[in-house]
């Protein structure tokens, strides 16, 4: 581990050789200070210049004593010279020698370039070293240019995530400890910490964590729990009662980890409701608030309006009205339905954070609902969306996209990230979606896991492997396909258009055209003959439906039957 | 009103900038909880609008928060996760591990979710200080 104190000075050496390099290497830094013990024995008189290779030690016996040794020695090794102890006088001699070399010298860290830098020291040997010393001193008190420094030493160090591994924590580093507190207070805590700790109230802790996702507790970073104690003394909101206990080491890391997943949610996603009427609903998020945790969705609405202008004359009245049966189903919403109720009443407003205007329906007692396009916009708490795993059925999309012919569009959005994939089998004939063989077909020759083993059509000679979500499944016109995942499972009938992901197929059962997800397919030779007869009834036979009215099957599928009933008006002559 | 070191200054409004230009001792400690709370982009200071507007951010004066009130707007935000009150940085493990070890006392935040606009992006580098975007996992 690199000691504290050399990475102190090392990180203000290097503001001289800003935008360079930074040492990282510990050995780098240990072969730093043997050219810095070389210097020294220079200066006090033995010009013993150079030794090859990194971290040699300087070279004694039979060179010592020679003033000057011929330039090709610098690349012969002589014998390994034990090092003696004087690490503490190399930390002040570490900002000379580097000092001057980074006048001359453009790269800091390449071997070759070390050898002709101990060539410089050897000829600047006669500075003053005291003079040295002060300058640089001076450089460093100057208290802007100290942080700036410092800042930007801790950013360039460690930006990678190699070097994150250096920061471990240690045993000599503090403790974390948990602390128990009333729920909702956690960030009030951790700021009326800091103002006593500001107030010099001669706190021993370090910090204080309060994580958002962590309810009830607080992290406090001290030696030892007497310190803790102390500092949380006589704070309100703090259960005493409750024994701070200390974090284990490999768990310390874990607690400042924050989980990305609340972060992801952006406008344009698709969620779907927890709870309420439209627990279910697809919805798309339109606006986002961190702050409130909030999020403003768009959904298709579930009005009742009956329901509520009954509502705001109940309440008129101060009676309760009952709660409705049934969830209304969805339907777009029309200012020009509104206009039947007296008691409700439409409003244009002004949405600030979405920049657009929008229709308000409003009543009294009512909760704010706001639409646009027939949509219902609705902020609700993150809390009460679901945005894993959400797989929006074609219909549900088609529902949303209904004002806009731009289905196909979000579809090829989707297809590739949240919608299931179905299983590839060998044989299926594929095409690469994304990446940079993109468009490129080919069969399928196994599936490990998600990854699938492709044999490309063209010239290609290997077996290429993508990801089972940067490949679709292709299909081409006339080919038979049957479904098999999706509303419509079970399905068969051949492939008419292929547009994107979105296969329209012309059913065998009922000579119509289904949209089908490409990846819901798979190519089959089976046929769904239409059904002749199901449950006692033949096709073509005459019926009388359960309102009394008429009527002929003409389709039988496997769910049900399919009855005409206008039939009656053209037939009830034949009849 | 100066101070903010043993006993002075008003509760919480603390800015304890030296005379001698030695380096400050802490930033300015949020006087609220609420929605006012906002994080320095580069350094993730957390601090109220109204504590940057009148005195900048203590770590990133570049920026020039307390001269033209829109960099307030542009380099902060109110979307960060995670409160950290680093009372004693040179010591602090956690404020070594969030890079935040070399900045001075005060409250500050896990993670912000924006980076810093392009044009602050080149003030940083203009002034020869790092700036490193948040991660995106």
């Amino acid at each position: 581990m690199v000691r504290r104190d050399s990475e102190n000075v090392y990180d203000g050496v290097e503001e001289e050789v800003q935008g360079r390099r930074v040492i990282h290497d510990v050995e780098e830094k240990e072969a730093e200070e043997e050219y810095v013990r070389q210097r020294k024995r220079q200066r006090a008189g033995k010009r013993t210049v150079g030794v090859g290779g990194n971290g040699e030690d300087e070279t004694e016996g039979s060179d010592r004593g020679r003033r000057r040794k011929p330039p090709v020695m610098k690349f012969i090794d002589f014998e390994a010279e034990v090092d003696d102890d004087e690490e503490e006088e190399d930390e002040g001699e570490d900002d000379d020698f580097i000092d001057e070399g980074a006048d001359q010298l453009v790269m800091v860290n390449e071997p070759e370039q070390r050898m002709g830098r101990v060539d410089i020291i050897a000829e600047e040997c006669e500075d003053d070293i005291n003079e040295m010393e002060r300058r640089v001193m001076e450089r460093y008190t100057r208290p802007s240019r100290i942080i700036m420094e410092r800042q930007e030493m801790d950013h360039a160090g460690d930006a990678n995530e190699v070097e994150q591994q250096a920061l471990l924590p240690t045993l000599s580093d503090p403790k974390l400890w948990l602390v128990k507190c009333a729920i909702g207070h956690e960030r009030e805590i951790a700021i009326r910490l800091m103002q006593r700790s500001v107030h010099g109230e001669g706190l021993c802790i370090s910090s204080v964590i309060a994580l958002d996702h962590l309810k009830n507790y607080i992290y406090v970073e001290a030696e030892t729990i007497a310190n803790v104690k102390e500092a949380l003394d006589g704070l309100r909101n703090v259960y005493s009662s409750f024994v701070p206990q200390v974090v284990p080491i490999e768990e310390m890391t874990a607690v400042l980890s924050v989980e990305n997943k609340t972060m992801d949610i952006t406008k344009g996603a698709w969620v779907r409701m927890k709870r309420g009427d439209y627990k279910g609903d697809l919805a798309q998020v339109v606006d986002v608030d961190d702050v409130k945790r909030e999020v403003t969705v768009k959904l298709i609405p579930r009005l009742d309006l009956q329901h509520l202008a009954e509502k705001s004359a109940v309440k008129a009245r101060n009676e309760q009205l009952k709660k409705r049966a049934v969830v209304p189903p969805p339907r777009f919403f029309k200012k020009e339905e509104v206009r039947k109720y007296k008691n409700l009443r439409v409003c244009k407003k002004w949405n600030r954070n979405l920049g657009e205007g929008f229709v308000q329906l409003e009543g009294p007692s009512l909760p704010q609902l706001v639409f646009k396009d027939g949509f219902l916009y609705k902020t609700v708490s993150m809390k009460s969306i679901n945005t894993n795993y959400i797989q929006p059925s074609f219909a549900e999309l088609e529902m949303f996209n209904g004002r806009r012919r731009d289905v196909c569009g979000d579809i090829a959005n989707l297809s590739t990230t949240s919608r299931k994939k179905g299983h590839f089998m060998k044989g299926d004939a594929v095409i690469v979606v994304r990446g940079d063989l993109k468009n490129l077909e080919g069969w399928v020759h196994n599936v490990e896991g998600s990854t699938v083993h492709v044999r490309p059509k063209t010239r290609l000679p290997e077996i290429l492997s993508f990801n089972e979500k940067e490949l679709c499944k292709f299909f081409k016109p006339g080919e038979q396909i049957k479904v098999v995942s999706g509303v419509l499972e079970g399905a068969s009938g051949t492939v008419v258009k292929v547009n994107g992901h979105v296969l329209t197929v012309l059913s065998d059962t009922n000579s119509e055209h289904i949209h089908v997800f490409a990846d819901y397919a798979v190519k089959s030779t089976e046929f769904t003959k239409p059904l002749a007869q199901m449950g006692g009834y033949e096709l073509y036979d005459l019926v009388q439906l359960i309102d009394k009215s008429f009527g002929v099957i003409i389709r039988m599928e496997v769910e049900g039957l399919e009855a005409r009933e206008d039939l009656k008006f053209l037939s009830l002559a034949r009849i | 009103m100066k101070g903010g070191r043993r006993g002075g200054g008003e509760y919480g409004r603390s800015n304890g900038r030296d005379d001698e230009g030695m380096m400050a001792q802490f930033s300015q400690i949020p006087t609220s909880f609420g929605h006012e709370l906002r994080a320095c982009l580069r350094c993730r200071l957390v601090k109220t609008y109204d504590q940057f507007r009148e005195s900048g951010c203590e770590n990133c004066p570049f920026l020039e928060m307390d001269k033209e009130h829109d960099n307030v707007a542009n380099c902060t935000t109110p979307n960060f996760t995670g409160i950290i009150s680093v009372t004693d940085p040179n010591k602090s493990w956690a404020a070594r591990w969030l890079r935040i070890g070399r900045f001075i006392p005060g409250c500050y935040t896990l993670t912000v979710s924006e980076e810093l606009p392009e044009e602050y992006q080149t003030v940083c580098a203009d002034n020869n200080v790092q700036y490193v975007p948040p991660k995106r996992t």
